[in-house]
């Protein structure tokens, strides 16, 4: 039986196999990009890749079900290379937006962004001296407390409730 | 073009996969995932190609679609290993 060969554009279509064969240039179309087509396609036709990675490729594409035009379906195969590559051009131009909206929302939900944890890469000019860091801050009135005689962590006590169990039971051994 | 030759005698189907496009992880982990609905055997890879002979189990399986749906199962592989 002899083959019906037809060949329109790109497209060779083998009515009595039941295969379109698609050419593809990798020059235009990287290897990526005819994978997601091909794949983009598995559920309504068989593939097969052969030819050259570096030169041409050849698709080929069998249908599963009965009906259909075999070149419709090569021309579905163009429409879904075009489709992919176009997704891969703007994916590559919007990679470093793409990247500095995770990074934003992974430091927002970690809550580093504001955090004044006197970490050099939030830190920001203060020519008046009027922010410290929090650790700074609490030493040096630790330090002034210290002077005074008082422990670090001590609470105002006027009406001379809060003592020691010592003190206490040293008062009540000068009693008896 | 890729061979898919079926020998109906043996009961057999056999593909020749480009190296170029496929490689030889994808072949054979697809092999694993096909091996209770058949027998498959991958070859060293030769002149470019990779052969895979496939034996379906069970008799009802048809030997040229089994070839095919590995052909898709195998690229799906890839895809999802790219992706």
């Amino acid at each position: 039986m002899p083959s019906e060969r037809k060949t329109v554009d790109n497209i060779q279509t083998f009515e009595s196999e039941g295969y379109a064969l698609v050419s593809v240039n990798s020059k235009l179309y990287a290897l990526d990009v005819v994978y997601s087509a091909g794949y983009s396609l598995l559920d309504k036709v068989y593939v097969m890749l052969d030819g050259d990675p570096e030169k041409e490729i050849l698709v080929r594409l069998r249908p599963k079900g009965e009906g259909g035009s075999l070149e419709q379906l090569g021309r579905d195969f163009n429409n879904e290379l075009l489709k992919y590559a176009t997704y891969k051009v703007y994916s590559e131009q919007n990679k470093d937006i793409r990247w500095m909206i995770v990074e934003k929302s992974l430091q927002t939900n970690c809550g580093c962004a504001d955090s004044d944890d006197g970490g050099s890469e939030n830190f920001q000019e203060d020519p008046l001296g009027i922010t410290k860091p929090w650790e700074g801050e609490s030493k040096e009135e630790g330090a002034e407390d210290n002077g005074q005689g008082k422990e670090e962590g001590y609470i105002d006590d006027p009406s001379g409730i809060a003592k020691s169990w010592e003190e206490t039971h040293k008062e009540e051994k000068k009693d008896e | 073009m890729s061979e898919i030759s079926a020998d109906v005698a043996k009961g057999e189907v056999r593909l020749s996969f480009n190296s170029g496009f496929y490689g030889r992880g994808a072949i054979e982990q697809a092999g694993k995932d096909f091996s209770e609905s058949c027998e498959v055997e991958v070859d060293d890879e030769r002149d470019g190609r990779i052969g895979v002979v496939l034996r379906p189990k069970a008799a009802g399986l048809e030997p040229g679609v089994l070839a095919d749906e590995f052909c898709n199962y195998v690229l799906g592989l890839i895809q999802n290993a790219i992706f």
